[in-house]
């Protein structure tokens, strides 16, 4: 479904990333971890297509297309979907004409019929129970003043009704206490299909018990320097990152 | 300069008044401080950023009472659907009886059309002050037709006063002299929406002056909406004053015309007085708009609060001039201003000025002013979801527009200008009806 190979970015004239290759295939969780700045949230954002991420070497294929020749909205209605590690507040734009709006914009380009407001509404409600998200934030601007743990949820809000083939979640776990963890980890589990692969950047191990990945890699200076499969993260926890960089150097 | 002179002595026996010695005498020292203080310039504070030279080139003739053959039917455009108002009806300048709804007014309401309460010697006099502004001299000398408006004390006025002043396209360039006088008695309250439109490319110059007295403790939401055509001008002056208690809001909304000056002078005169001025201009192509307010806490225990904001496009301009002045005395007063504005384009620019002048040392004051353009990380956050770049653009500009428009008492004038709103920032993606999940 995708496949990374020796990717290089730069970003303000900086390298971030420097060689990376990851291969995900349909149905895969792949959790991603790492020391801070080592370039995760860089290429959740270079999959995605954000602007000012300079791709210098190296390709992106996602279901054998060239996702460099994509804008965002392409991406995203192509069926890959971000939670945002630091989900942006939108003053003014009301999440759930946000949300209805991309949705059918999603099927259009998919050449399905639209959904109108009373669909919309429907399939929400069904939606919202996943995650425990109140209903009055759906009438509520784009995340403004939302708590740290309803923006996160909010993200798997969105993705539950996008359905996307690829979701990247960023950090998704962090500043969650633990019972708005199993919540969101319930929600992601619910989207587990074997058509729908997953790429989950976290810092901690605790995630992994709620949601089990198929593969761990460590991304450091640049690159994945190691994986593994789910004891892989045990370790880390345990022992640092230190000796998985003294191992790859 | 010469234009205008010479329009005033073609007409100085037709306008209405003209056989009463007041009016005549009013009208005669007003054209003559027009002509001594000539048209403000560049050089003048007030005036730096916008240039009325070219007017002074024109020949704008003063808008004869022709009556061109306009239907009810006509009107439906320019009318809120769903809004019932009392209605008056003024194209190219004259009152049209025949198109208006003042008959029938609940008991303690006074609306009359301008030009015969001139005529009237037994009727109260206007209210003529300011008249340091050429702009406002210009209008008391022309005055052709508006609205006399009083409220009497404990008198609640339900259906809002729709004033709709029509422009059309006719041969050459011609000028339109509103005045409306409001004043309202001790705890009464009125919504007045005054709203310039235009039939086609006229090119006219809308000359208004608004006169308002707030008795005490009454309450006024006052609309100013100006969509007037693109070939035309729009010069107004709204003065505003407040007696204790007093609560008045004003929404300003700026579309339309070449160039649009706007000033607002508010006193704050007596205690518990407050006033509220939310405000939206827009400008595209080489529009020019500038919003000039003078805001005078007079008294203890008053407050202000304006909102502007402003959305400029192509090669357009605007200008915000905001001045809070807290008088010696005036202590415990609240003043906040803020203008915020988006530029669109390359070439759009803006010039902002908040200013405080403060003479009291017991107050609460902010104030702010921003451009900027659409936030980067909010776009891609909507991108990233599936939304189209166009149609978040609109959205975002739309959400930012929508935070003044939001703030109207009167629904259906604030979904009629958020639909509007929606279809100028969309240029080709279509907007299904954005408040239809709200
Ligand atoms: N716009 C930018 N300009 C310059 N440097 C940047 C920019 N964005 C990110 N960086 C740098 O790129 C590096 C990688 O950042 P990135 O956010 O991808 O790290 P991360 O692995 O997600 O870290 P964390 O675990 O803290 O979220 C960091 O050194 C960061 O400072
Ligand atoms: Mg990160």
């Amino acid at each position: 479904m995708l496949e990374i190979n020796n990717l290089h970015v730069t970003v303000d004239g900086k390298e971030i990333l420097k060689g990376l290759d990851l291969i995900v295939n349909k149905g895969e969780i792949h959790a991603i971890m790492g020391p801070n700045g080592s370039g995760k949230s860089t290429l959740a954002y270079v999959l995605s297509g954000k602007e000012g991420y300079e791709v210098t070497a190296g390709n992106l294929l996602f279901e054998g297309k060239d996702l460099l020749e994509f804008s965002p909205e392409e991406r995203a209605r192509e069926g890959i979907f971000l939670a945002f590690q630091y989900p942006v507040e939108i003053p003014g734009v009301n999440n759930a004409y946000m949300l209805k709006a991309a949705l059918n914009a999603q099927r259009k380009h998919r050449g399905l019929e639209e959904l109108d407001a009373m669909e919309f509404m429907a399939l929400v409600k069904e939606k919202v129970k996943l995650v425990q998200l109140k209903d009055d934030l759906l009438q509520r601007s784009v995340n403004e003043g939302f708590s740290g743990g309803e923006k996160k949820r909010n993200e798997i809000f969105q993705m539950a009704v996008l359905e996307p083939k690829l979701a990247i979640l960023d950090e998704t776990d962090s500043g969650l206490d633990i019972d708005a963890l199993k919540i969101v980890a319930e929600g992601v589990n619910a989207l587990r299909s074997p058509e729908r692969s997953m790429i989950m950047i976290t810092h901690y191990q605790r995630l992994l018990n709620y949601i089990e990945p198929d593969f761990v890699h460590v991304l450091a200076d640049g690159r994945i320097i190691k994986s593994g499969g789910k004891d892989l993260a045990l370790e880390l926890e345990k022992r640092g990152y230190d000796w998985v960089r003294e191992e790859a150097a | 300069m010469e234009n205008w002179l010479q329009q005033f002595a073609e007409h100085r026996e037709r306008l209405p008044g003209a056989q009463q010695p007041q009016i005549r005498a009013l009208r005669e020292e007003s054209i003559q401080r027009v002509a001594d203080a000539g048209l403000p310039t560049l050089r003048d504070e007030d005036w730096r950023y916008t240039s009325l030279q070219p007017l002074g080139r024109r020949e704008f003739k003063l808008s004869e009472a022709v009556s061109p053959s306009l239907e009810a039917a006509d009107l439906e455009a320019f009318r809120f659907p769903e809004l019932d108002t009392w209605q008056m009806v003024f194209v190219d300048g004259q009152f049209m009886p025949g198109l208006s709804k003042i008959e029938d007014l609940p008991d303690g309401v006074i609306v009359h059309d301008l030009a015969s309460w001139l005529v009237d010697e037994n009727r109260e006099a206007l209210m003529l002050r300011n008249e340091a502004n050429v702009l406002a001299s210009l209008n008391t000398a022309f005055m052709v037709d508006g609205a006399v408006i009083r409220t009497r004390e404990n008198v609640i006025v339900e259906k809002p006063l729709h004033l709709i002043f029509i422009t059309t396209a006719r041969e050459g360039s011609f000028m339109v002299v509103p005045r409306i006088d409001l004043r309202t008695g001790a705890n009464s309250e009125i919504r007045v929406v005054e709203n310039f439109v235009a039939m086609g490319a006229a090119q006219s110059l809308t000359n208004t002056l608004t006169n308002i007295v707030a008795g005490e403790n009454s309450r006024i939401e006052y609309y100013h909406l100006q969509e007037e055509s693109k070939e035309a001008w729009h010069l107004a002056n709204i003065f505003v004053d407040q007696k204790q208690d007093s609560r008045v809001i004003g929404h300003s909304v700026s579309l339309g015309a070449a160039l649009a000056r706007v000033d607002f002078h508010i006193n704050l005169d007596a205690a518990g007085g407050e006033n509220i001025l939310n405000g939206l201009y827009m400008g595209k192509d080489r529009q020019h708009t500038d919003h000039h307010i003078l805001i005078e806490h007079l008294s203890p225990h008053t407050r202000s609060e304006q909102r502007f904001k402003g959305i400029m496009d192509g090669a357009s301009r605007g200008v915000f001039n905001g001045k809070v002045v807290v008088h010696e005395g005036a202590q415990k007063i609240e003043a906040v201003q803020s203008n915020r504005n988006l530029l669109l384009s390359d070439q759009a620019e803006v010039d902002t000025k908040p200013e405080l002048e403060i003479y009291a040392d017991d107050v609460k004051c902010a104030h702010g002013a921003t451009v900027g353009q659409l936030n980067e990380d909010e776009l891609f956050y909507l991108r990233s979801r599936g939304i189209g770049e166009e149609k978040a653009r609109a959205l975002l500009t739309w959400a930012f527009a929508d935070d003044v428009i939001s703030r109207m008492a009167l629904d259906p004038i604030r979904q009629t200008l958020e639909k509007k709103l929606a279809g100028e920032f969309s240029r080709t993606e279509q907007f299904d009806d954005i408040r239809d999940l709200v």
